[in-house]
């Protein structure tokens, strides 16, 4: 079956925004993360000759997705600091579950991952996505997605654990 | 929520870090991204079909080519028939320029060194059409890369390309005023090179895009 406009503009009604969300959160600000979601949609068009039919559309974008990110991300490393990227976290978008402190504290914590871990974090955790479909957006065994994933976990819970150690040192009285 | 604790806390932990890894989630109107990601995808069609239109031209260049040599036996007959035509007249004519006076030996020789200039210059610009053919190939490879989404190097690369194209017009108008000028030929074989090398800069943009 030919993969024509048509079905490109229904995977993005389906996930448009999940991928607009991951981008966001791997990307640290809205233009960026808008910047990659379109980037990611040309390519696979430009490339659907090349869409093996036997996977899923939607995992084979979120790929490109993700490689589309890690890209604008090298490219933005060159020219901007971490600080005006905080700075973009700062004048924040609403979130469902409010608590922006801690989301902030979190996002820098997944900030600080690498990107292996990260992006499978991102896809189960945030985005909601089962191990078997993590598995089949990074071509990995779905092993080694909940490998990852712990590993992320580990990772993060250590950080916030220091994280918040430091921030009761400060408001402890002395 | 708590970070530290035993390992039933662990447990806690977990749920409450997935709990707050939700809160990553966040979504916002963006109703001019679709509009122009199918704008973008329309364009690459447009392209790509004016790729296929001129590759189409070509090999109907080539079929109206081969039509022609199909008729050579129709040609090879006509020939003959010149041929046995003019082949009297000729000899006479030959008579006469043999017997006739004789032209100036200085003329001759200026006459012949204008046709060896002129035969040199010819290889030349048939030098010159082949590299531009080739250099227009690579433009049409080119093409589908110039169409994405700009980046830094690529704006770059495009903005050079840009530069070069209004640079060969300009020579080109200059030569075709002064066909023997070397230098200038010299001038446009070297932009024609930097235009080459752009253009391969733009191929190998993005090789990993997939």
């Amino acid at each position: 079956m030919p993969i024509d406009l048509a079905a490109f503009e229904a995977l993005y009604e389906s996930h448009g925004a999940r991928m607009k969300s991951l981008a966001l959160n791997v990307l640290g600000n809205r233009s960026d993360a808008e910047d990659a979601v379109q980037e990611a949609f040309l390519r696979a068009y430009k490339n659907r000759h090349s869409f093996r039919s036997d996977a899923a559309l939607w995992t084979w974008v979120y790929r490109i997705l993700l490689n589309a990110c890690h890209d604008i991300g090298r490219g933005r490393a060159a020219r901007r600091d971490s600080q005006t990227v905080d700075a973009d976290f700062a004048a924040d978008l609403p979130s469902p579950n409010g608590d922006n402190p801690m989301r902030l504290t979190l996002q820098r914590a997944v900030d600080g991952l690498a990107p292996i871990y990260r992006d499978v974090f991102l896809l189960c955790e945030v985005e909601g996505y089962t191990h078997r479909e993590v598995a089949g957006i990074l071509e990995i065994p779905e092993g080694t997605s909940k490998g990852r994933l712990f590993e992320a976990r580990r990772q993060l819970k250590q950080r916030l654990a220091g994280q918040m150690a430091r921030a009761v040192c400060k408001v402890a009285p002395t | 929520m708590t970070w530290n604790g035993s390992e039933r806390e662990q447990d806690v932990r977990d749920e409450e870090l997935a709990a707050a890894a939700q809160s990553l989630h966040r979504e916002w109107d963006s109703p001019r991204l679709w509009p122009s990601i199918a704008a973008g995808m329309r364009a690459h069609d447009q392209v790509a079909e004016a790729g296929l239109q001129a590759r189409l031209g070509n090999v109907q260049t080539r079929l109206n080519v081969n039509g022609l040599w199909q008729g050579r036996w129709q040609a090879l007959a006509a020939a003959a028939v010149i041929a046995i035509t003019l082949g009297p007249t000729s000899w006479l004519g030959w008579r006469w320029f043999m017997l006739g006076p004789k032209p100036d030996r200085a003329a001759l020789e200026e006459r012949r060194q204008r046709l060896l200039s002129e035969d040199a210059l010819a290889a030349i610009e048939r030098s010159e059409a082949q590299y531009t053919q080739a250099i227009d190939e690579l433009t049409r490879l080119a093409a589908p890369r110039l169409d994405m989404p700009d980046s830094p190097l690529l704006v770059n690369l495009r903005d050079r390309l840009e530069a070069i194209d209004t640079a060969i017009a300009e020579y080109r108008a200059e030569i075709a005023r002064n066909r023997f000028n070397a230098h200038l030929r010299r001038q446009l074989l070297w932009i024609y090179q930097e235009k080459r090398r752009t253009l391969e800069q733009i191929q190998e943009y993005a090789p990993d895009a997939l």
